[in-house]
């Protein structure tokens, strides 16, 4: 009974939300032209997916993430590595990094659409350039907090240097990558969003533009809510791949 | 002494090595343009004269003072709704299921998508950048708060009732000054997220800010007036955190 009591407070307030919005369209408080009511927007998401590409475009869009998260975690791991055994190396880049950090990663988008014209190329770029610092930090952290008892025994053992790095301080830095890329993932989506959006080039981006542009706003409403669903869904699964390695810490 | 000394002089050798690694990068940047392995880059000695023309320009600093502004109005008004709406939901267990689920799910709407939707409510000016800016903004500070105050209600639990003290001063003596610290970095967080989108929406569809100069002198192919808005961008998102990590030391000193 007191379950049934705590899944209908869930529930209040999402119900209580697309009420509100049902009764702003039938009320006239909003114009529907902006605002279409909820009932337009699900049907505008079931053609969508049936006949007009969404189901593409979402694929396009997850899979340029997801890649340009995997070619931006190739660079950041070993850079990281690299950074938090080096002193030298970390110190010759600290300002370099600092900067391209606080740079913000649309800034970027126009020059590399000069450099590589619209494409896959330019969105992986981009989603790479944007997505590699989360996971560049959280490999540095977690190396340099590698367990010192873990490092002792490595020394007693007598592990060569190779082996201390990629048997004992990588495996124990997993957990704060996970971490990096987790944050990163939700960055690579919008990346690959703004990079859609810019150059209109296929994707969930372009196609909520060129619904704006072409007023079909119940269009724009429902993509929205799809590119929500992918970024729900997308996290959900990288919570789980997270809790995963933080179990499977064997060293 | 020594101790001191010694580690004066770290700082110094590894800000040394740090100009070494800028100098190097803008070396091989150099190196790249000239020997033509690069199209479409202008070279440094190209974008820095652009940079300092579009310094002495008031354009560019009334840009800056444009994005700022946006930046500073969303992280104030994210900034006071998730403070709100994060104690309501750490100090009862009831506010929690009701709004926990909804913010739940709209924290991972990644804040971009908004832009299309908020363009059709409000239009293409700073109404827009604001709500954008706040909605990335909001999610840091409410996480953060949520966090702290639920923290403190199960750590102090007992001790309020014991003292039977009444919900406002509790509020007033426990969750306020103990969420406080958790409170400040997430405003920290929150601002730079709202530059980025602020200036994600300028970019798109907002005429106005660094946002809107860089695209424009893009889509004229003002290449080095482009480079050096966004090397001054990049300057602008790091001083900005340089300034709030210091502001928020400092604060958590007191």
């Amino acid at each position: 009974m007191k379950h049934a009591t705590h899944v209908a407070q869930r529930l209040a307030l999402p119900v209580a939300l697309v009420g509100l919005w049902q009764l702003a369209v039938n009320a006239g408080w909003v114009n529907t032209v902006f605002v279409p009511p909820p009932a337009d927007v699900l049907e505008a998401g079931y053609d969508g997916f049936t006949e007009n590409g969404l189901l593409q475009a979402t694929a396009s869009t997850t899979g340029r993430a997801l890649l340009g998260l995997a070619i931006a975690a190739a660079v950041a791991i070993p850079a990281g590595l690299l950074f938090a055994i080096s002193e030298l190396v970390d110190s010759l880049t600290s300002p370099v990094r600092e900067f391209f950090r606080s740079l913000p990663t649309v800034t970027v988008i126009p020059a590399l659409m000069v450099v590589v014209g619209p494409g896959d190329s330019l969105t992986l770029l981009a989603v790479a350039f944007g997505a590699v610092w989360p996971v560049l930090l959280g490999t540095m952290l977690g190396v340099r907090q590698t367990d010192q008892t873990l490092l002792d025994v490595a020394k007693v053992h007598r592990l060569s240097a190779w082996d201390s790095v990629f048997r004992v301080r990588l495996p124990a830095a997993l957990p704060q990558i996970m971490t990096g890329l987790r944050i990163s993932l939700a960055i690579a989506l919008v990346i690959a969003l703004v990079v859609e959006m810019m150059s209109g080039h296929g994707g969930l981006g372009s196609l909520v533009v060129e619904a704006r542009s072409r007023f079909r706003n119940a269009d724009v409403f429902a993509i929205v809510a799809v590119i929500g669903v992918v970024g729900l869904a997308l996290n959900a699964l990288m919570v789980r791949v997270e809790r995963r390695s933080q179990r499977a810490r064997v060293v | 002494m020594s101790r001191t000394a010694s580690g004066l002089t770290a700082a110094i050798r590894s800000s040394l090595l740090g100009l070494v690694g800028v100098a190097g990068l803008t070396a091989v940047w150099a190196g790249a343009v000239a020997g033509g392995l690069i199209d479409g880059v202008p070279s440094p000695a190209e974008v820095f004269p652009a940079l300092t023309d579009q310094l002495q320009a008031s354009e560019l600093w009334r840009a800056t003072g444009h994005t700022l502004g946006m930046t500073a109005a969303a992280t104030a008004i994210a900034t006071v709704v998730a403070v709100l709406l994060g104690t309501a939901v750490g100090m009862s267990a009831a506010m929690d299921r009701l709004l926990g689920s909804t913010i739940n799910t709209l924290r991972f709407v990644p804040p971009v998508a908004l832009i299309p939707v908020v363009l059709l409510l409000m239009g293409f000016g700073p109404g827009s950048e604001i709500a954008v800016g706040a909605f990335a903004a909001l999610w840091p500070v409410l996480l953060n708060v949520a966090s702290a105050t639920s923290d403190l209600r199960h750590r102090f639990e007992d001790m309020t009732k014991i003292e039977r003290l009444n919900p406002v001063r509790k509020l007033v003596t426990v969750y306020v000054p103990g969420a406080l610290p958790a409170t400040i970095t997430g405003v920290r967080l929150a601002a730079a997220l709202a530059l980025i989108l602020v200036v994600a929406i300028e970019m798109l569809a907002v005429p106005q800010g660094l946002g809107h100069q860089l695209r424009f002198a893009g889509d004229a192919l003002q290449l080095p007036t482009m480079y050096a808005y966004i090397l001054w961008t990049g300057v602008v998102g790091l001083l900005l955190n340089t300034v709030l990590l210091a502001g928020e030391r400092r604060l958590r000193w007191t």
